[in-house]
């Protein structure tokens, strides 16, 4: 638990800073645990830090998944409108996926918006055997 | 034929445009001991039913070949993350498996085809007869009716145990505990009371739930085959979450079954409900709560060990007249150690209960069967959900039942006793000899009444006490070949007239006469 806390202190204190502030900050930090005695927490919050780090990062993604290269461009303008729909501001990272089939997902840290045909295909299929 | 199902097809795929669906997600970050911790998932409610879904990386063809659904519970709502119970098997659930949320608290499906069926705590048929198609669903945790939605126990529910139907008696709409060491007949007690529902009118049968907690599955499949054998299945519900299941199915068992009685009972039908055992239900929760970090308490059990039976046992209830009359009868079952009802768990249950029948190891080993301890045992709703047919034989024997108690004890001091001493001792053992029964056997309430005020009246005074088991049963024997009216009139009246007594009197009378050579005893 306290591993936890110092990691996040020192990650939004670092965070967004240059990299000779961030060597600054670490050194600081080191001889706060000297002085508090928790130098031995260092391993663990090194591993805690980087934890937040893929987390936080994974808040800044958006995933946009196609079928295919060439239908990356068919669907621009919805994802302009689920951006401002969903009010995301992070950088779109699109990808390849024929396993979808056809149509597109969109998806971010905690929401999916799925249009693929995969999805609809298995809709269909299970409306069919009930 | 054919040509309907392809046309059909053929109009579904023209009509076949995939609607773009938006879903809140999380992602595992671990999986443990059937627990597993989620990130993401904004707006995530207690109790929300969510789905694991690894179709990310499959192909179409194998989503639709391999269809299988791993439901989890939410259980902790924590600052960073959820931690959620898997409900069905934790080797399919990866780290980084995408989870999604239902929106709804957890449900289970109800409908009238469950009767007669074998399911799992998440109402899925385990029975190999099929699927049920179920045309309702109910949460599983919901907050039972208030005050003014119910009315007073006044209805007799029948276990057919002469012991229990005539000194504690059970109305329908009780929380009746069946609390007693290992081995001593608690289950026996609980399905001889399914099975003595047979003897009910098919208007009047409460429709009965076993709810197995923990238990082998052994002796599930025992009571199931036993329930089959004697065509009590027919009105039986048996929802089972054994030693093997999760903790997690476990803790859910209750709840399903009580779901599964709240959607009979807002019908207006009587249920009957049976937990066995919350001991381990209790186990179970205490193995998820220390799981999820949860602080332990007192014997590591949470700090919620008594809300979670309250809130389970609360939901048997008698309903007015308004919301259709129904009711659930509850008769949960509690394993003690070494007869120590003063224990954490045993003492939580009684303290909701409305009474308990305490089943004693050393009756039991002397043969005393059922080992029911009358002394202790209580029904807080006592005579007001008793038949008058039983109420007027049952307040003598109890009476008798409780003098013989105390001179029993007060016997092993003192060899010389008085006579009238010598007689009550007497015909308390002849009592205590009547209210011995055989397992899966079960007496109507007339049977019982009969019984019963043959004891009372003094006619196995001149039996030996090892005889009084084997003349009742030739006794009911006689009055049912030869007396009949007698037996139909109590049933029919529910009540031992004036009449009908002067018959019974007659009856014993002739009995008596006709089999001396069973009545021996020299004074």
């Amino acid at each position: 638990m306290l591993s936890e806390k110092y990691a996040q202190a020192l990650y939004y204190i670092a965070k967004d800073k240059s990299e000779k502030e961030q060597e600054g900050f670490f050194d600081n930090f080191i001889k706060l645990l000297k002085r508090n005695g928790h130098l031995s927490l260092l391993p663990k919050i090194l591993k805690n830090l980087n934890e937040i780090s893929l987390k936080e990062h994974k808040k800044d993604k958006i995933d946009f998944i196609v079928s295919d290269e060439k239908f990356k461009d068919k669907y621009k303008e919805k994802i302009k409108d689920y951006k401002k729909y969903l009010n995301l501001k992070q950088e779109v990272q699109t990808k390849v996926d024929d396993a979808i089939v056809g149509g597109f997902i969109i998806r971010t840290k905690d929401t999916i918006i799925d249009g693929s045909y995969r999805r609809g295909l298995v809709n269909l299929y299970n409306k069919f055997i009930k | 034929m054919s040509d309907f199902i392809i046309e059909k097809l053929k109009k579904e795929i023209e009509k076949f445009s995939p609607k773009t669906e938006v879903e809140r997600i999380g992602t595992v970050t671990k999986v443990a001991d059937g627990i597993c911790e989620i990130d993401g998932l904004d707006g995530a409610l207690m109790s929300e039913m969510i789905v694991f879904s690894d179709q990310e990386s499959k192909t179409l063809s194998e989503t639709i070949s391999n269809p299988d659904v791993i439901t989890g519970l939410i259980l902790n709502l924590e600052e960073d993350s959820i931690k959620a119970v898997i409900l069905g098997d934790t080797q399919k659930i990866k780290e980084g498996m995408l989870v999604k949320s239902t929106g709804q608290i957890l449900s289970v499906s109800v409908s009238e085809k469950l009767i007669g069926r074998v399911v799992n705590a998440l109402s899925e048929p385990i029975d190999d007869e099929g699927s049920i198609d179920a045309s309702d669903s109910r949460k599983i945790e919901r907050t039972a009716y208030g005050v003014m939605d119910r009315s007073p126990v006044d209805t007799p529910l029948h276990t057919g145990i002469k012991a229990i139907d005539s000194m504690i008696p059970i109305g329908r709409g009780q929380r009746e505990l069946i609390i007693g060491d290992r081995y001593t007949g608690k289950t026996t007690i609980a399905v001889d009371t399914i099975l003595n529902q047979k003897n009910e009118p098919e208007g009047e049968r409460p429709i009965c739930i076993y709810v197995a907690i923990g238990q082998k599955e052994s002796k599930t499949a025992r009571i199931v085959y036993d329930l089959k054998k004697r065509e009590a299945m027919k009105y039986t519900i048996v929802v089972s979450a054994s030693s093997s299941e999760p903790a997690s199915l476990q803790f859910l068992a209750p709840f399903t079954g009580v779901a599964i009685a709240e959607y009979f009972m807002e019908k207006g039908k009587d249920v009957l409900i049976i937990y066995d055992d919350l001991s381990k239900h209790a186990v179970a929760y205490r193995q998820m709560s220390l799981l999820l970090r949860r602080p332990p308490g007192r014997e590591a059990y949470p700090g919620d060990i008594f809300y979670l039976h309250s809130r389970l046992l609360e939901r048997s209830a008698k309903l007015n007249k308004k919301l259709k009359g129904g009711s659930i009868t509850a008769l949960p079952i509690i394993e003690t150690q070494e007869g120590d009802v003063s224990a954490y768990i045993p003492t939580n249950v009684i303290s909701i209960t409305d009474g308990q029948i305490f089943l004693n190891s050393d009756l039991f080993n002397k043969g005393l069967k059922p080992a029911i301890d009358a002394g202790i045992s209580v029904s807080r709703v006592g005579s007001a959900a008793q038949t008058k047919a039983v109420k007027k034989v049952a307040g003598k024997i109890k009476l008798q039942l409780a003098q013989f108690r105390e001179l029993e004890a007060f016997m092993q001091f003192s060899q010389d006793l008085d006579p009238d001493t010598k007689a009550s001792i007497e015909k308390g053992r002849r009592l205590s000899e009547i209210l011995k029964q055989k397992n899966n056997n079960p007496l109507g309430f007339e049977k019982q009444v009969v019984s019963i005020y043959s004891a009372i009246s003094g006619m196995f005074d001149d039996a030996e006490v090892d005889d009084v088991v084997k003349i009742e049963g030739k006794l009911l024997c006689y009055i049912g070949d030869q007396k009949d009216e007698i037996f139909k009139s109590i049933k029919k009246e529910k009540d031992l007239t004036k009449e009908t007594e002067e018959k019974l009197k007659e009856a014993l009378k002739s009995f008596k006469e006709t089999h001396s050579e069973l009545f021996t005893l020299k004074k």
